[in-house]
């Protein structure tokens, strides 16, 4: 067991990364509308956090669990230590909203304005519009002995009421603010072409709160917003029916405890007691905010205020050059045997066009998908069923249980199943989580076999914002491998052994430490070992172990991790850690072992997290083509000198930014450029950028 | 000319405790891509071990992965294929029933493979190689293959098929069918004995020469190779007594659990790590052999094999080693060599010039000739019926790469060779199919004529010519005296069958050897 120092609390961890997006949204070199995309990242990373994080360590701490965590905190110090931080980055992000976005907007593009300060003009257009939309859509709710204390639904934004009627002075009611109505509403009366003015929707019913109330005389009314425990937790041993079951945990998701209660500063204290009291709110779950509840709501109205000199200008999705219009995809694989795809650099069309020519393919036998999380108007599900109702035989698992998405899930698996295609909803205890595609199809009396696989989902939308890789392929072991997987996963099979691959939860976590164990193996003074991990969370106990371990004999370890990273790397230890925030999501999943001069390349859908090595099914699969390894290489390069965007992990476990130097890259503008380049000259990719065997020391 | 089967094929090998499938293709040189694989554990074995038949709910099961598999040759377009049956299925009492709900919920035909036919199968896909390496002519080699509901022992001398014998014996079996509910104490101690028993009897009713090469196939074994070393040899693997003992010492050291997790393997295979070790460690007893040779091979591999060769059109040349089994039982009943190579002889020939007529196919001509050699084994016991007797002895004797049904054929033939021709009252002969009651006929007339041309026991005739007009079949014969007198009474009085059979009669035709 290695000291709790090597080690970081994860949920402290996840708040750090969520501090790293809020220093975007403080960064004055991005630009403005992209600032209030970040705060309202922040916010929507945040809800989920409380919603799943902050809500399992209440429940270790609600069922007794005192035992400390590997960095040696007990559930009840976590949620201290959450409550402080959360509160810290709340206030920071209020602060710059209220202070310098929101401000800086008003000059540029929008402004809010609070219902006291409208013109009687515009006064009368807010009227006219709160009762032809908004007031049908109210429905206060009562609280008094005859009425339940009713289920106040997670996250959505409340107004509390107290109110007096005849003698009766003690009476309370609650007003939901819809979320069917839009958030911001335009004021064309105080608009101009140059600068476009809102009012909150909450501000509006507050303002006419009385009309709500006949023969009432309203005492205090205060908005709230209520965070509740919604991780999902099925009871898959008894489960006949997933799909049922899911729709009936969708249900009950309203009536979980809550965890969160955002206030906005002010509010009447006794009012907000006697809330805190009936909602069963723990202590030290409220907090406080000078500002709109829920910022995530920006999202709307950025989505409403396209402003080109206020956001980053659009980067092109290039296409790959060994793809053409002039031959199938198919052709094109054959041609090649492996193609890769750096999303978002390079666009994720050829997926689709795979997916596409396989449905009309004479030739094409049987195509097998795993899907997670796929877009509403998914062209990939349209492909699928195209090809099911072409009498392909079509296999699909899907992943119902994909966080917050099981609603969007279950209506396209439906639609799949309509039109032939077999269905398949995951496996009991195990999210499916890998990305595989392979197509069964007959060439010259014989069987070919192509698979796609990939660190990222199906889904054309996250494609253009999340930076995957995806190669398609030939290699008869990988198909045979994938193959074996898909029969697995039908159940049509047991595991037997693979041949190139690795899966969770049947042998990722062991073929992880022994990659590591190797390379701690074979390092030496002369010939270091080198590892270079790319991945969302770093968080798996015994993989850090490893990690120390192998920096003890000698290993140079590079780890960029985007999200929570549990590994506080030791002083004058081999290990670096970076984390990249920037335009993009940071998706991909990369894992390097030198292997004494015989590198190997893997690419995962699976992080360093017990989930993804015990609980889930997730694939790892070999990159041997050289021009994949070689742009691997450049963009893992990229990342590891970002001094812009690149925040480095440190012994005292704070993230801080390097000093820039002269050559200091933004690694994904340096990606997008490298992508341009492939295609402007069709020229091999330059060997000189690949300086990764070889280690190049940080200054 | 030889047909290259390059299109997709697949193999289902229903086994008594797993189900497995591969679909597999060859490209012109032969070597093969896997495509996809299944393996899902079933239950059959432990359900014939202990109750005699196949449980409602393990059909059903079994029904399902089989049905899947057919759904995976679907998307592979898959047409030609091989299922297979082995140990449990083929002791099962309601194996047809199996077999027939197997076919109405996949349309997948399940074939019974016969033991010896399983250890045909193995023998021709390893003896090239083993040949190669080991030089198997010089040995006396046994190869057993050990498999969860049975194993089989089959006697190879100076490379020559010997004998078979299949033993009740397998890695799981054991364990399910005899020591059920006993303590694993006891079991321990009780396990060598009973292996020591059923390999002795094996042996001692097999073979008299002292076997000094041990070839062993199955996937346990395999399992030993992997425990043996970290990258197992591809083709074959060897390993020496010595090395041997070190591993069953781990193996008896280790829980099946803590085999899994080291060597990676599935459960059904750790659990029958140590019945396995001792059958080898029993036969390494009773030998001389100093290694146990390895083939890396499955049935699978074998029978993907099998389907290449079926469409090739090639001979299987297992036919030698079939003959030389066949031999081997008949010296033991002391059987009239000359006789029977004479009979063999005139039959094979009869057979090649009479093929417009009998329309049969080669697997035919070898029963002929295995009937040839059989024949007159039945006098051992009494030259009185002596044809009932060599039907008893053939019904009960191996001769690898025959079916079951085959094997009935032959023993009939035998039994058919004289006197009373296949009658209605005959049971055996009647349990038949039409087809193969109408094969009988045919062969067994061709071996009567055969029989009645060595009359004499001492083969101084040769065929030069058969020729047919509508009424009749000339023999044209040359023989070194110009008295064919006996052997055309000999005609006359065994070509009854003959006439019955093609409605041809039959005349011997004799010319001085010039």
């Amino acid at each position: 067991m290695m000291p709790q120092d090597s080690f970081i609390n994860r949920e402290l961890g996840l708040l750090d990364f969520n501090s790293r997006v809020l220093e975007e949204a403080e960064d004055p070199s991005v630009p403005l509308i992209e600032r209030l995309k970040f705060i309202a990242i922040f916010s929507s990373n945040l809800d989920e956090f409380f919603m799943v994080r902050a809500a399992g360590v209440n429940q270790q701490k609600d069922s007794g669990v005192t035992a400390p965590d590997p960095s040696g905190l007990t559930p009840a110090q976590i949620l201290a230590e959450i409550q402080k931080k959360a509160s810290g980055l709340v206030k920071r992000q209020y602060v710059l909203l209220r202070n310098k976005i929101l401000p800086e907007l008003e000059k540029k593009a929008f402004r809010i304005i609070p219902f006291s300060q409208l013109t009687p003009d515009a006064e009368k257009e807010m009227e006219k519009y709160f009762k032809s939309q908004v007031y049908p859509v109210l429905t206060p709710v009562a609280v008094d002995p005859s009425h339940p204390f009713p289920i106040i639904n997670n996250c959505s934004i409340e107004i509390a009421v107290s109110l007096s009627k005849g003698e009766d002075d003690n009476l309370h009611a609650f007003v939901e603010v819809p979320e069917v109505l839009q958030r911001f509403i335009k004021v064309k009366t105080l608009s101009t072409p140059q600068i476009s003015a809102y009012v909150l929707l909450e501000d509006m019913i507050l303002a006419y709160i009385d009309k709500l109330f006949v023969n009432c005389k309203i005492q205090n009314a205060f908005l709230f917003r209520m965070t509740r425990d919604m991780d999902i937790d099925i009871d898959q041993e008894g489960a006949a029916d997933l799909l049922l079951q899911i729709e009936e945990s969708l249900r009950k998701r309203e009536r979980r405890l809550p965890i969160r209660l955002e206030v906005i500063s002010g509010t009447h204290p006794a009012l907000r007691k006697w809330l805190e009291e009936k909602t069963l709110l723990r202590p030290n779950s409220v907090y406080e905010v000078d500002g709109p509840l829920d910022p995530s709501a920006f999202f709307e109205l950025i989505s409403k205020e396209q402003r080109t000199e206020l956001t980053e200008p659009p980067w092109e999705h290039f296409p790959s050059p060994l793809l053409n219009d002039q031959e199938t995809v198919f052709d094109s694989i054959k041609k090649h045997g492996t193609i890769s795809l750096f999303h978002p650099f390079q666009s994720f069309d050829p997926v689709v066009r795979l997916l596409r020519e396989a449905a009309e393919d004479p030739d094409v036998l049987a195509i097998k998908q795993t899907l997670y999380r796929v877009s509403g108007d998914s062209p990939v599900i349209d492909a699928l069923q195209r090809a099911a109702e072409n009498k392909k035989q079509v296999t699909v698992i899907v992943e119902l249980k994909a966080r917050f998405d099981e609603e969007k899930n279950i209506e396209w698996a439906r639609k799949l199943e309509e039109s032939g295609a077999h269905v398949i909803y995951g496996i009991a205890g195990l999210k499916i989580h890998c990305k595989a595609l392979l197509i069964v199809r007959r060439e010259d009396n014989r069987i070919q076999r192509y698979v796609h696989l990939s660190t990222g989902n199906y889904n054309d939308k996250t494609a253009r914002l999340y930076t995957d890789i995806g190669i398609f392929s030939n290699n008869p072991d990988l198909c045979t491998d994938i193959a074996s997987l898909f029969n697995i996963m039908t159940g049509y099979s047991e595991y037997q052994n693979w041949l190139c691959i690795a899966t969770a939860p049947i042998d990722l976590h062991q073929k992880f430490v022994e990659l590591i164990r190797r390379e701690a193996r074979l390092s030496s003074p002369q010939r270091p070992g080198r590892i270079i991990a790319k991945m969302n969370s770093l968080v798996e106990t015994t993989v850090i172990e490893e990690l120390i371990k192998a920096s003890h004999a000698g290993v140079h370890i590079d780890l960029i991790v985007r999200g929570i990273c549990c590994l506080k790397p030791p002083r004058g230890s081999g290990i670096n850690i970076i984390s990249i925030v920037d335009r993009y999501l940071e998706h991909s999943r990369i894992y390097y072992f030198e292997n004494a001069g015989n590198p190997e390349y893997f690419l995962s859908s699976a992080d360093w997290m017990p989930r993804n090595l015990y609980r889930r099914i997730e694939l790892l699969f070999p990159v041997d083509d050289p021009t994949t390894r070689d742009l691997i290489d450049n963009t893992l390069r990229f990342q590891l000198d970002d001094r812009i965007k690149g925040r480095r992990l440190e012994h005292d476990a704070k993230y801080r930014r390097r000093k820039p130097q002269k050559n200091s890259v933004k690694s994904q503008l340096a990606t997008q450029q490298l992508f341009k380049s492939l295609i402007a000259t069709d020229k091999k990719i330059s060997k000189s950028f690949t300086v990764i065997s070889g280690r190049k020391e940080d200054g | 000319m030889k047909n290259i089967l390059l299109e997709p094929i697949a193999v289902i090998d229903v086994g008594s405790h797993s189900i497995k499938m591969e679909i597999a293709q060859f490209d012109a040189k032969g070597s093969k891509e896997v495509l996809t694989r299944l393996e899902h554990s079933i239950f059959l074995g432990s359900d014939v071990f202990t109750k005699g038949k196949i449980t409602s709910k393990s059909m059903r099961h079994a029904c399902k992965i089989i049905s899947d598999c057919a759904a995976l040759m679907k998307e592979y377009g898959v047409s030609r294929y091989k299922a297979v049956a082995t140990s449990a299925v083929r002791e099962a009492l309601n194996q047809d029933i199996f077999i027939n709900r197997v076919k109405v919920t996949s349309d997948i035909d399940v074939k019974i493979l016969e033991p010896t036919e399983e250890m045909k199968l193995i023998f021709l896909a390893v003896k090239d190689a083993i040949e190669k390496r080991f030089g198997l002519q010089k040995h006396n080699a046994v190869i057993c293959n050990i498999g969860t509901g049975s194993t089989q022992i089959a006697f190879i001398e100076k490379g020559v098929f010997r004998n078979i014998q299949t033993l009740k014996f397998g890695t799981l079996r054991l364990i399910e069918e005899i020591f059920t509910g006993i303590s694993s104490r006891r079991l321990k101690d009780s396990i060598a004995p009973f292996i020591e028993n059923i390999v002795e009897s094996a042996f001692n009713s097999a073979s008299e020469n002292m076997t000094d090469m041990l070839i062993v196939v199955g996937a346990t074994a395999r399992a030993l190779v992997s425990i043996q070393r970290d990258k197992p040899p591809k083709h074959i693997a060897t390993m020496s007594r010595k090395d041997f003992e070190r591993i069953f010492s781990k193996v008896t050291e280790m829980t099946p659990a803590q085999l899994v997790e080291r060597f990676h393997l599935s459960d059904s295979i750790a659990i029958g790590l140590e019945p396995c070790c001792h059958l080898i460690e029993q036969i390494f007893k009773i030998t001389s052999a100093k290694s146990i040779v390895i083939p890396i091979i499955n049935t699978r591999d074998v029978l993907l094999r099998d389907i290449v060769l079926e469409a090739s059109g090639e001979p299987d040349r297992f036919d030698e080693a079939m003959i030389s089994s066949a031999e081997f039982i008949a010296e033991k009943y002391n059987y009239d060599k000359e006789h029977s190579t004479a009979v063999s002889e005139y039959a094979t020939t009869l057979f090649d010039m009479l093929k417009d007529i009998h329309n049969l196919d080669q697997k035919s001509r070898l029963l002929l000739q295995l009937a040839a050699i059989l024949h007159d084994t039945g006098q051992f016991i009494s030259q009185a019926q002596h044809h009932k007797h060599s039907y008893y002895i053939v019904i009960n004797s191996f001769i690898p790469g025959l079916s079951q049904t085959e094997q009935k054929i032959l023993a009939l033939l035998c039994r058919y060779h004289r006197k009373s021709p296949p009658k209605t009252s005959h049971p055996e002969y009647t349990g038949l199919s039409t087809a193969d009651r109408v094969r009988v006929c045919k062969i067994a007339s061709i071996l009567r004529i055969a029989d009645a041309l060595d009359r004499t026991h001492q083969s101084r005739l040769k065929i030069v010519k058969a020729e047919t007009d509508s009424t009749t079949l000339n023999i044209h014969v040359v023989t070194d005296s110009d008295d064919i007198t006996i052997e055309t009474w000999g005609i006359k009085t065994k070509s009854d069958m003959f006439s019955d059979t093609f409605g041809l009669d039959v005349k011997l035709i004799g010319d001085l050897e010039i």
